[in-house]
């Protein structure tokens, strides 16, 4: 903090600093439990929790759905590896494939 | 394209504004001392590096020293001493009380990480007393940020810690200054490159073929391409003056958003205003395209798996991604979630990159020859060998054992990407309490900074869309058949 600054300045910053942590309060406290209540966004709230899913991610570690989602992935690449590799690999073909085997 | 970028007016302004006492995240002039420095290896770029290599070096012995659980798993002995606030909806006691330890928790990462900044800052020859005075705010400061973030409706919106470090910061800052006392301990440079040298261990190559074909072209055909574009529009046609802001804000929204400034704001040295600004853009613009996009994509009767991979490719922030799929589905889910994961991937190349790009070309003087081994390497942002180090030995250990991904999946887990996130929500909160609400105005003049963002995304809107259709309509239909499978 700058040793020159007026006392009015710093007044002035001071109120200003205490007005703006009262709005804080004010919408979190208030606001923002109030429209956390509503059924419906508590519900959606409610469903991205139950999937692992936090909007705030930064990465995809951050994600707890992420390891879900890549097993399932992972057994699907397994059954058809060729899927994601292989231009003009067709899913009847496969199937065909396995009934055959069968 | 960008060999003709104007260097010699890049270089003079860089040199200028350094000159004039600005803020960049690593200026031009501190980089030099670091090459003249009598201790070179304890420059603020280097600690970065052996801090973060020692943190992930305990947090791998924390794993072997627990052992394999008896399910075949791995866990972190470090797991119940690594906390933040959790989330809550109407109470914010709740962000404590969710877990027993948050409260001891939150005590060790204080101490862990003041121990090791301040055995950085011991090594810089530095102040520890006067760093441990003022951490302690800015540690608070950080518990404020998360709380603050961790309410229901705030995380919803994708409003992440980022943005809430950096208004605390600012809040007091603009207001009522930042004390003296604190200024030791506002390390934006160290915070955010010790937290990129963690982030390295968690861009994993592995997983970047997890699509194959068609996330690749998804992901790391048309980003990079968005990338230049983008970067060349905003330097040839919007004629930004600073290249560091235009290269911010084309890597936030090409990328993968917040943790992409993040890394290409280090890598080229930009302003700290300039990666508030590009956050900020980046964050504003996320919250709209989470709930139009899957709108749209229903309008338009868009395949879940087209749609998925084109939000997936296009909105900034990950979590964002996941919340839109989810809208529409778990395949889109899956699929949006799996192509941001390989963009996230893209970061290290993309901080390399833009790292050497920065030092062999926005860099050089006009008149200046071309830099030789040893310049290079005196410029070249160290902190990045850390960063890309990190990434390549826990690439290496998820995939030379059966039980490399589970091993290594438990040191991010449990303890990692913790440390991580309170590295960068402690970066954040210094750089609102150095910055000045004027000017970050200043960088916001004639809304150029806008248009890019806006014509960038746009372009990055049509040639995903048009790379998505071409790959899982066109190319590749039945990679798209095997993804709707349950």
């Amino acid at each position: 903090m700058s040793v020159n600054r007026s006392q009015s300045d710093w007044q002035r910053g001071a109120t200003a600093f205490v007005s703006s942590a009262a709005i804080v309060a004010l919408v979190w406290l208030v606001v923002l439990p109030w429209i956390a209540a509503r059924p419906a966004v508590r519900a959606r709230t409610a469903a991205l929790k139950e999937r692992g899913i936090d909007p705030a991610a930064l990465f995809y570690t951050d994600l707890e759905a992420m390891p879900r989602l890549e097993a399932r992935l992972a057994a699907q690449r397994r059954k058809h590896p060729e899927a994601f590799w292989q231009i003009g690999w067709s899913l009847d073909s496969a199937d065909r494939h396995e009934v055959d085997s069968h | 394209m960008l060999d003709s970028a104007p260097n010699g007016t890049n270089a003079k302004r860089l040199m200028s504004e350094a000159h004039q006492g600005e803020s960049p995240i690593d200026d031009v002039t501190s980089n030099l001392a670091d090459g003249g420095s009598r201790q070179p290896f304890f420059s603020e770029d280097w600690c970065a590096v052996w801090i973060g290599g020692l943190l992930l070096a305990i947090c791998v012995i924390a794993v072997i020293a627990n052992g394999p659980l008896p399910d075949g798993g791995y866990a972190s002995l470090l797991k119940p001493w690594l906390t933040k606030p959790g989330s809550w909806s109407d109470n914010p006691v709740a962000a404590f009380a969710s877990q027993s330890n948050t409260l001891p928790g939150l005590l060790a990462v204080f101490g862990l990480t003041l121990v090791a900044f301040g055995g950085g800052i011991a090594a810089m020859g530095q102040s520890v007393s006067a760093f441990a005075r003022g951490f302690v705010l800015v540690f608070a400061l950080g518990i404020v940020a998360y709380l603050l973030a961790g309410q229901d409706v705030v995380k919803y919106y994708d409003l992440s810690y980022a943005l809430w470090a950096l208004v605390v910061g600012l809040l007091i800052s603009n207001t009522i200054g930042t004390p003296d006392w604190v200024r030791p301990a506002v390390r934006t440079e160290l915070f955010i490159k010790t937290g990129l040298v963690l982030l390295g261990a968690e861009v994993l190559f592995n997983r970047l073929l997890a699509l194959g074909l068609p996330g690749i072209f998804v992901a790391w055909v048309v980003t990079p391409i968005v990338l230049v574009a983008t970067f060349w529009f905003g330097q040839k046609i919007l004629r930004i003056e600073s290249p560091t802001l235009n290269m911010v804000i084309s890597a936030d929204m090409s990328v993968c958003g917040v943790s992409a400034a993040i890394a290409t704001a280090a890598a080229c040295k930009a302003k700290k205003e300039e990666l508030s600004l590009a956050i900020g853009m980046s964050l504003s613009f996320t919250v709209v395209m989470m709930v139009a996009m899957p709108a749209v994509i229903k309008a338009a009767g868009m395949s879940n798996i087209v749609g998925g991979a084109w939000m997936g490719g296009t909105i900034d922030a990950t979590g964002a991604v996941a919340a839109a799929g989810a809208m529409l589905g778990e395949d889109a889910l899956q699929v949006a979630a799996t192509v941001k994961m390989i963009q996230n991937i893209l970061i290290g190349v993309v901080a390399f990159c833009v790292a050497v790009y920065w030092v062999l070309r926005v860099e050089r003087r006009p008149d200046a020859p071309r830099p030789g081994a040893v310049e290079i390497w005196r410029r070249f942002p160290k902190f990045i060998f850390g960063f890309v180090a990190a990434s390549f030995v826990f690439s290496m250990m998820y995939g030379a054992h059966e039980d490399g991904p589970r091993f290594v999946d438990a040191v991010i887990n449990d303890s990692t990407k913790t440390l991580r996130g309170w590295f960068f929500c402690l970066a954040f909160v210094s750089i609102g309490l150095e910055t000045n609400f004027r000017a970050l105005a200043r960088y916001f003049k004639g809304g150029k900074p806008l248009v890019l963002y806006v014509v960038g995304q746009s372009f990055n809107l049509c040639l995903t869309l048009l790379m998505v259709w071409l790959m899982f309509e066109k190319v590749f239909p039945q990679a798209a058949e095997v993804l709707k499978q349950q």
